[in-house]
């Protein structure tokens, strides 16, 4: 935990567990609490009972994918609090996730500083209490 | 002679001589005692007589009246009255009043007859007596064990009524004696069990037997069943014929109860509930009999989990038992109650699905267990994941008998387990390479004694100066009939066995002995040596470290132990990991993103190094999924002030990407494989990645 204690939650959902393990062990590192999950069902259930405030969200994953998890959440009123990041190999998706409406995108592989900035970006908006 | 103890009532000595004279002659050897008035008679009365003689007229006593004496007193001695001259009635008064006999003395040669027949008289009297006595006293005793006795009695007539119960049979029973009297055996019996014995107090009634014995049920009035040791034996009427039988019942429930205990014990495994290895080879014995006669085919899976030693060494016992009770559990909820599933031992299991029809039914049934052991596993406050290796043979087609069909499966498990595939069916060619298996682990301990496990050594170049600074020590069995083994298939099956600690000294030892001659000829390197849960959890491994440091004068920064995420779950590992960093061992996380570290550990534990596991690094290049694996993971340790290493670096282009994104060490062939030592010490003298600057030798 950071010094400051904790900055806000963070859900990371990938369906490569290693992948969820390393970014959830930096995130805590600089201060986020973290939720995992693998798959889009498990985020989607996350979302709804925990409100994390960050969203890192897979763009590719078997069954429903992150784009389906993230049009979802946009259009779940109460759930309009949640950011969301999509991650993806392929560049195509920006536009994809636009339209779900993601807060942001990121390309892999990207730097764990370059997310580390993301998130903190998007963490920093969330509505005050 | 014969003793006889004689009392006289006689006032004439002389008459008293001639009597005992005769009685001499008549073969009795007499103590005679004369006494002549009644208060000396009276006296005499209280000692110990064989037989009496009393004189008819005596001037101060009679005879008679001495008779009646002894009979108020209730004393029983021959008593024979003699006389000068006495007349028929007297006589015959006599003898109603007790006497045994009456003498003339002018007729003496008539006594030693006459005291004999007393004598006898006297004899059977007490004989009758003693008879009575010991008939009412026999009488007494049976009447006490029937009516007080622990074990419950019953008389039955033949029709197989009641005639008398005890309180004990009544109690057994729950029913008032009132009521039980009124019943007969029938309507106490358990249904099943009333005609096997009904039938036998058939044959007893008609003489064929004179007792039998025999375990039944019976009903309690609640209906509860008892179950009884019951032993019958037939009365007999004065002219033998059968009156009744007397049955004994002793409640032998509680016995019966531990006896089915013990059977259920005997068949099952205590930990788990679920049937054991010999219930389970006799239902597979069952299956083949079956499906031989109906030419039907069925499947056989065994499993182990991949993991289980692991969590056993790391978490302790109790949590190795959750984690198979957990198991066992999940594998009866994944699969139908007219499924077989038992544990074999340890962490093995053995299903037989029931009606599988060919190999893919049977494959089905696996992919079931294996989508029920997918969700972590919750030990206490620990969550495991836990593999499972399944191995399926299919009757008849890959055995017609329990023991080939179970060595089979056995075959396609190991084959499961070594290709990580889930499940496999067996095939022939898997034979080959498993057959071995068992004798492999006995040649293994002699392996380790006769020096066959060689070190080989893979180098570890820095990315900054692209020079070694290390390597990684590797065993390898030189097998003398198998060749060269590499360690993937003989470690996971030393890791079932206690030689993981001899093994460890064993690799230490070895390596440092070559590093230390390294230095000597001016080859500075740092050695990674690989260790298991198993040996973290040894409390002695970090002392045993030190002695073998100090053995070979090195300092302990020479020195790294390689371990896997999940080998460092547990307090020994925890408390031993800890002691070699401190003692300033390095400490590096092998296959670093396939298990879980939590942040805790990585930032407290004072690691120095994660090794980027093989499988993301190898594709990197061309897989853009393994390099967003790889990218942050160099960055995570990075941040946390962690060295990380690549391993399975193949290729110049992997080579380039990693120097890029900052990475510490590589390992792979692209820089060299493993080589035995002597071909490293070469190989670091020439090549451009070796030593920096050797010193020359």
């Amino acid at each position: 935990m950071s010094e400051q204690g904790v900055k806000g939650t963070v859900l990371v959902v990938d369906d490569e567990l290693a992948l969820v393990r390393v970014l959830a062990l930096h995130l805590e590192s600089v201060g986020y609490n973290v939720l995992t999950a693998t798959s889009g069902t498990e985020a989607l259930a996350h979302i709804r009972q925990d409100r994390p405030d960050v969203v890192v969200l897979d763009a590719m994953m078997p069954e429903m994918s992150g784009l389906e998890v993230c049009r979802r959440v946009r259009t779940d009123a109460s759930l309009s609090d949640a950011h969301v990041i999509i991650l993806t190999a392929n560049a195509g998706f920006r536009e994809s996730s636009q339209e779900v409406g993601a807060d942001a995108f990121m390309t892999k592989p990207f730097s764990l500083a370059d997310l580390t900035a993301e998130v903190d970006r998007l963490n920093a908006d969330k509505p005050p209490g | 002679m014969k003793q006889l103890k004689l009392l006289m009532l006689e006032d004439r000595p002389t008459d008293a001589e001639l009597v005992v004279h005769e009685l001499k002659r008549g073969g009795y050897d007499v103590a005679l005692t004369r006494v002549d008035d009644e208060a000396s008679y009276q006296q005499a009365l209280n000692g110990d007589w064989d037989l009496i003689l009393a004189d008819y007229n005596l001037p101060a006593y009679d005879a008679v009246s001495a008779l009646r004496e002894m009979t108020r007193r209730e004393i029983d001695v021959p008593f024979i009255i003699v006389s000068g001259s006495i007349g028929e009635d007297v006589a015959v008064a006599a003898v109603r009043e007790g006497a045994a006999d009456y003498l003339l003395k002018d007729r003496l040669g008539r006594l030693g007859s006459a005291v004999e027949h007393a004598l006898d008289q006297k004899l059977l009297r007490d004989e009758r007596g003693r008879v009575a006595r010991e008939l009412h006293e026999s009488q007494e005793r049976f009447r006490r064990v029937f009516e007080e006795g622990a074990v419950g009695m019953a008389i039955v007539g033949p029709n197989y009524r009641f005639v008398e119960v005890n309180d004990a049979l009544c109690q057994m029973l729950g029913y008032p004696k009132s009521e039980l009297t009124r019943l007969g055996i029938r309507d106490v019996s358990h249904p099943e069990d009333f005609e096997p014995t009904a039938e036998m107090s058939r044959r007893l009634f008609a003489g064929e037997l004179s007792s039998y014995r025999a375990e039944k049920r019976y009903l309690k009035k609640t209906g509860e069943v008892v179950w009884v040791q019951l032993s019958v034996s037939l009365v007999h009427g004065d002219s033998g014929e059968p009156l009744y039988s007397i049955g004994v019942l002793q409640d032998i429930t509680e016995r019966k109860r531990a006896e089915q205990e013990m059977q259920f014990l005997a068949l099952h495994d205590t930990l788990t509930g679920l049937p054991n290895r010999t219930l389970f080879t006799d239902r597979l014995q069952q299956a083949i009999l079956t499906a031989g006669r109906d030419s039907q085919s069925f499947g056989l899976l065994v499993m182990d989990m991949d993991r289980f030693k692991e969590v056993n060494d790391s978490l302790g016992h109790q949590s190795g038992d959750l984690l198979l009770q957990q198991m066992a559990a999940r594998l009866r909820s994944a699969l139908r109650q007219s499924d077989t599933v038992a544990r074999l031992g340890g962490d093995e299991f053995g299903v037989l699905p029931f009606g599988v029809q060919d190999v893919q039914g049977s494959v089905l049934a696996a992919q079931k267990i294996l989508g029920a052991r997918d969700l972590p596993f919750t030990l206490g406050e620990a969550t495991v994941e836990v593999g499972l290796s399944i191995g399926i043979a299919q009757y008849p087609e890959h055995g017609r008998d329990a023991e080939t069909l179970m060595r089979r499966a056995d075959v396609a498990m190991y084959v499961a387990k070594r290709t990580k595939s889930g499940h496999a069916v067996y095939s022939p060619d898997q034979d080959e390479h498993s057959a071995g298996r068992l004798a492999l682990m006995g040649e293994l301990r002699q392996a380790i004694r006769s020096r066959q496990l060689v070190l080989h050594y893979q180098p570890k170049v820095d990315f900054r100066t692209g020079h070694t600074a290390g390597v990684e020590a590797l065993i390898r069995w030189q097998h003398p009939t198998k060749g060269l083994l590499p360690p993937d298939q003989f470690i996971p099956l030393a890791e079932q066995t206690d030689l993981m600690t001899l093994l460890a000294r064993y690799v230490l030892t070895e390596a440092l002995q070559q590093i230390e001659a390294w230095r000597r000829v001016g080859l500075d390197l740092n050695v990674a040596v690989n260790l298991s849960a198993a040996n973290l959890h040894e409390a002695t491994l970090p002392e045993m470290a030190q002695e073998l440091l100090q053995n070979c004068g090195l300092p302990p920064s020479v020195l790294t132990v390689e371990i896997t995420e999940s080998a460092i779950m547990g307090a020994q590992a925890d408390r031993s990991v800890r002691r070699l960093r401190e003692m300033g061992i390095g400490i590096s996380i092998d296959d670093f993103g396939t298990g879980y570290s939590s942040l805790s550990y990585l930032k407290t534990l004072p690691v120095s190094e994660i090794k980027i596991d093989r499988s993301f690094v190898k594709d990197m290049a061309v897989d853009t999924d393994d390099a967003a694996i790889v990218q942050p993971t160099i960055d995570l340790g990075h941040n946390l002030r962690i060295k990380v290493v690549a391993e399975g670096v193949e290729d110049e282009t992997t080579w380039k990407m990693l120097s890029l994104l900052g990475c510490d060490y590589a390992q792979g062939w692209f820089v060299s494989k493993a080589l035995p030592a002597a071909e490293l010490e070469e190989w670091l003298r020439t090549s451009k990645w070796g030593i920096a600057e050797p010193i020359p030798a």
